[in-house]
């Protein structure tokens, strides 16, 4: 019982998190630096759960996902949800080829993920979508993955911490370990 | 010992001794004037005071400097912070005044026209770059519906898609989803417009024989009654006739740079306004595509192309 509370309140952290942190895009980003591209701080949230939990809590928390950054984008949900698994399966996968522990780490990820997380999305208007992505913003894809790594370091440890306080580190632990 | 032997040297040297200072009380000198002996030390004795004055001053000196300059360096650092403020201030005000003119005209407008506008702030834009939506701080609690209309005074910006209790999801005319229904100023051709990326948008469904060309004005049909009749949405760059077909399809540019959205007004009843008749083609302003990049502004609009498709 207790560790289902557990299972849930990390969620329910997670997805307050992945909330948060795609507004500072959407919101606070904007009011200050305009239209100039921003981090994509939602990412280091969904690489963090690929990372280090099981292929199940993973694919719960893409749909989640999808459905919160939906409330502030026009993408598709379908399609948010495709780009959010493609791009935390493909983190698994690399997870399970490349693996060290350290912020350098964490950085690469989540910079790769954030331009993998636009390509999968215009691949997915290409092969689904009846109005595909004709002129892919591609430098702001490259700014928002250059910005994204930055911030991966100062989230990880919040992650850790929440890990922490909802007795989730074993999870954590175990996931290192067997990669 | 005999004490009257004595040395005649010793003796002389003794009372040269004694003699010189009894000489120098008892000699009498003129006042104001130093003896010839005594110039040398005189001398040497200014120079190094002298020398120790210069070294005492420009000790004091850098001391002085050094204090002086601590003290500068706190009503530097004192002045700086002063500046800095009166600068933030003047920013602000500056700030306040372009928003005083923007919202003065913003309010001359709502005034000026039988619809019922809604005035919003934009607040946030599109998580993805791909994607061109706002979010206003409006909702259905100030009367927001789905698909009204939204606008400035410039043109038209796009229609609410998403409608929250206070806050609402405006799609752009810029997004490849959005549509809007629009006739060609000049020669009442008609149209769809529709998001194409960045700041081009398509105008899509245009008759074969419909008679367009660059620079043509693209306004509101007002047919849903989204918009009111005749407001500016964009300006035509280059039409695209295929050799089969029924339809040609033109390339505009919006009126609105979408990316410089503050405050735009919802259109919660267009109140039948129809623009046409109140201004010409000169009285909007020119497509986004001329104000991003004025030096092409100020050539000849281009003839009209006319591109072969290679698709029937």
């Amino acid at each position: 019982m207790k560790e289902r509370l557990n299972l849930i309140s990390s969620f329910v952290l997670f997805i307050g998190s992945a909330m948060l942190l795609a507004t500072i895009k959407t919101s606070l980003w904007y009011q200050i630096f305009g239209n100039f591209a921003g981090p994509a701080l939602w990412v280091p949230c969904l690489i963090y759960i690929a990372l280090y939990r099981s292929t199940l809590e993973t694919v719960i928390f893409c749909y989640l996902c999808a459905f919160i950054l939906s409330a502030q984008t026009v993408m598709p949900e379908g399609l948010l949800m495709i780009t959010c698994l493609a791009l935390a399966i493909s983190t698994q996968v690399f997870k399970q080829r490349i693996y060290w522990t350290g912020s350098s780490y964490i950085m690469l990820v989540c910079g790769l993920g954030a331009l993998m997380f636009n390509f999968y999305y215009f691949v997915a208007t290409q092969l689904i979508s009846e109005n595909p992505i004709t002129r892919p913003q591609v430098i702001d894809w490259v700014i928002e993955a250059l910005l994204t790594p930055l911030a991966a370091p100062i989230l990880f440890p919040v992650f850790k911490w929440f890990d922490s306080i909802t007795n989730r580190e074993s999870s954590t632990e175990a996931s290192a370990q067997v990669s | 010992m005999n004490f009257f032997a004595f040395d005649i040297r010793k003796a002389l040297i003794v009372l040269l001794v004694v003699a010189l200072p009894l000489l120098s009380i008892n000699m009498k000198r003129s006042p104001g004037e130093d003896p010839w002996y005594t110039k040398p030390f005189a001398a040497a004795v200014g120079g190094i005071q002298n020398g120790y004055s210069g070294f005492t001053n420009s000790v004091r000196g850098t001391t002085g400097m050094y204090l002086n300059l601590i003290g500068i360096k706190h009503i530097n650092r004192e002045l700086q912070a002063e500046n800095a403020a009166l600068r933030a201030q003047l920013g602000a005000l500056a700030e306040l005044k372009l928003e005083n003119e923007r919202l003065a005209k913003l309010l001359d407008f709502k005034k000026n026209t039988s619809m019922e506008l809604l005035a919003a702030k934009v607040i946030a834009r599109d998580l993805s770059a791909d994607h061109y939506s706002i979010r206003i701080n409006r909702g259905y609690r100030q009367g927001v519906k789905r698909l009204q209309g939204v606008i400035t005074i410039e043109g038209a910006v796009g229609y609410v898609i998403r409608v929250e209790a206070n806050t609402s999801q405006v799609l752009v005319l810029t997004d490849r989803s959005a549509a809007i229904d629009a006739i060609v100023q000049r020669t009442r051709a008609r149209g769809l417009i529709s998001g194409k990326s960045g700041w081009m948008c398509r105008l899509r469904y245009l008759e074969r024989a419909d008679d367009v060309a660059a620079g043509d004005l693209i306004v509101t049909s007002g047919l849903q009654g989204y918009f009111p009749k005749g407001f500016a949405v964009a300006r035509l760059v280059s039409v695209h006739k295929t050799d089969y077909g029924i339809s040609q399809e033109a390339e505009v540019t919006p009126v609105v740079n979408p990316s410089n959205l503050e405050e735009v007004f919802v259109v919660l009843n267009s109140g039948h306004e129809d623009f046409n008749e109140r201004f010409g083609d000169e009285d909007f302003g020119p497509p986004l595509a001329s104000k991003m990049n004025p030096e092409k502004a100020a050539e000849p609009p281009a003839a009209t192309s006319v591109q072969p498709s290679e698709s029937p």
